[in-house]
């Protein structure tokens, strides 16, 4: 752990540091003074570092969470041979990650308004995120060509992580651990469109 | 605490214009969250707005989450009467699909409302879908689908159709720049329909039916 003169790895701390606040009170009752506990960083350089204060805080430190979230869900697809196994697995992971992030689901009972608030402005960072991860498979398809005629790929990658992130938060009819029916999810709805 | 399904489908005349005091109450109700959102708009407010008193209001509506729950049973029954009358009309199961998605995004995007709170309080809304509380608005959709799709699908198929296409519109409902971090507008009809063409008719209409 290298020493305050970073700036990078000094937000990094702050955001690990508001991460077991909010773990140990919660994300409604963390306070800057907590952090500053935790942290060991003075209430001044927090607030150089967020000076939106503790909403801020809070909404990098939900931020910061997702995507180490996407970052071990790349991690975890990314040498899957093509994009229906990579979607296909993608989806599972993903799923059973959420699922067992023992903080998540404690938030989701105690004070869901709260997060669901806050993941609505991260979805907007999250879905171009999980497209342009997929943007390179759909080229691989296509250079093999396994994608349909006319696929624009940007649209195709748009539309997927779209519908991807729909799918891990409320999976609806879909059973994810149900290997015939995630083959029928992915096969139809996700890439009927799209691959060959 | 507002749900967004409404008990049973709607019929056509429950979802026509609705004249009563109750009706007017809740037109006041849009105007001002049109105005100034759900956080800001006070039952005085929406008395005021429906040139009737508080009282009366309280007649109507036991509080703020009764009226708001009301306001969200009659808007679903009026989106759902819409959707339904543009499938009616559909010539083909590509048609049918596309022109309720798109006439889904539309009606939604004629509720001022409802602009200004994914606009400007989108963290009122999503929370309703999001998590189990959407599982609930598409188990929803999956039944009109079965409803209105069985001219061209069978049941198991029509199930799958309202169900996806609930995601599509609720997962494209604000459109993203990506060059930004916030969502900027809400979604075009056309290109949802395009999206429905391009990328949800293939897969669905290549689902074996399964006849004994």
């Amino acid at each position: 752990m290298t020493s305050g003169g970073d700036p990078l790895s000094a937000r990094d701390r702050l955001l690990a540091a508001t991460y077991a606040c909010v773990a140990r009170y919660g994300l409604g009752k963390t306070t800057i003074e907590d952090v500053v506990k935790e942290s060991g960083v003075s209430r001044a350089s927090i607030y150089r570092h967020f000076p939106g204060g503790r909403d801020e805080l809070v909404r990098e430190t939900v931020g910061w969470e997702i995507a180490h979230f996407l970052t071990r869900l790349g991690d975890h697809v990314r040498d899957e041979p093509d994009l229906t196994m990579l979607v296909a697995e993608g989806l599972r992971f993903a799923r059973r990650s959420m699922l067992s992030h023992e903080l998540l689901q404690k938030i989701l009972e105690t004070e869901p308004e709260r997060l669901l608030g806050l993941l609505t402005t991260e979805s907007a960072r999250t879905v171009p995120f999980i497209a342009a991860f997929l943007y390179p498979y759909l080229e691989r398809e296509r250079a093999s060509g396994r994608l349909q005629a006319g696929v624009d790929v940007a649209r195709a990658a748009d539309y997927l992580a779209r519908m991807i992130l729909s799918l891990i938060g409320s999976p609806g009819r879909w059973d994810f651990e149900a290997p015939e029916m995630l083959e029928e999810l992915v096969r139809r709805e996700l890439l009927g469109g799209i691959v060959a | 605490m507002v749900t967004l399904t409404p008990a049973g489908l709607p019929s056509a005349a429950a979802a026509a214009r609705d004249d009563s005091v109750a009706g007017r109450i809740l037109d006041g109700a849009l105007a001002c969250i049109g105005r100034v959102g759900i956080t800001k708009t006070t039952f005085d407010d929406v008395a005021r707005d429906a040139g009737c008193s508080r009282a009366t209001l309280y007649r109507y509506f036991a509080g703020r989450p009764a009226l708001l729950q009301a306001l969200v049973d009659r808007e679903a029954r009026r989106l759902e009467a819409a959707v339904r009358s543009a499938v009616a009309s559909a010539a083909s199961l590509t048609d049918a699909l596309a022109s309720a998605a798109g006439s889904a995004v539309e009606h939604l995007e004629s509720i001022d409302a409802l602009r200004f709170v994914l606009e400007h309080e989108p963290d009122t809304v999503m929370p309703f879908l999001a998590f189990e509380r959407a599982d609930a608005v598409f188990a929803v959709a999956a039944a009109f689908g079965v409803d209105v799709l069985a001219p061209w699908l069978e049941p198991d198929a029509a199930a799958r159709a309202g169900e996806w296409l609930a995601r599509l519109v609720t997962a494209y409902l604000v459109s993203l720049d990506d060059t930004e971090a916030a969502p900027t507008s809400l979604a075009d009809p056309d290109a949802v329909r395009s999206l429905v063409a391009d990328f949800v008719v293939p897969g669905l209409a290549g689902i074996p039916t399964h006849k004994g």
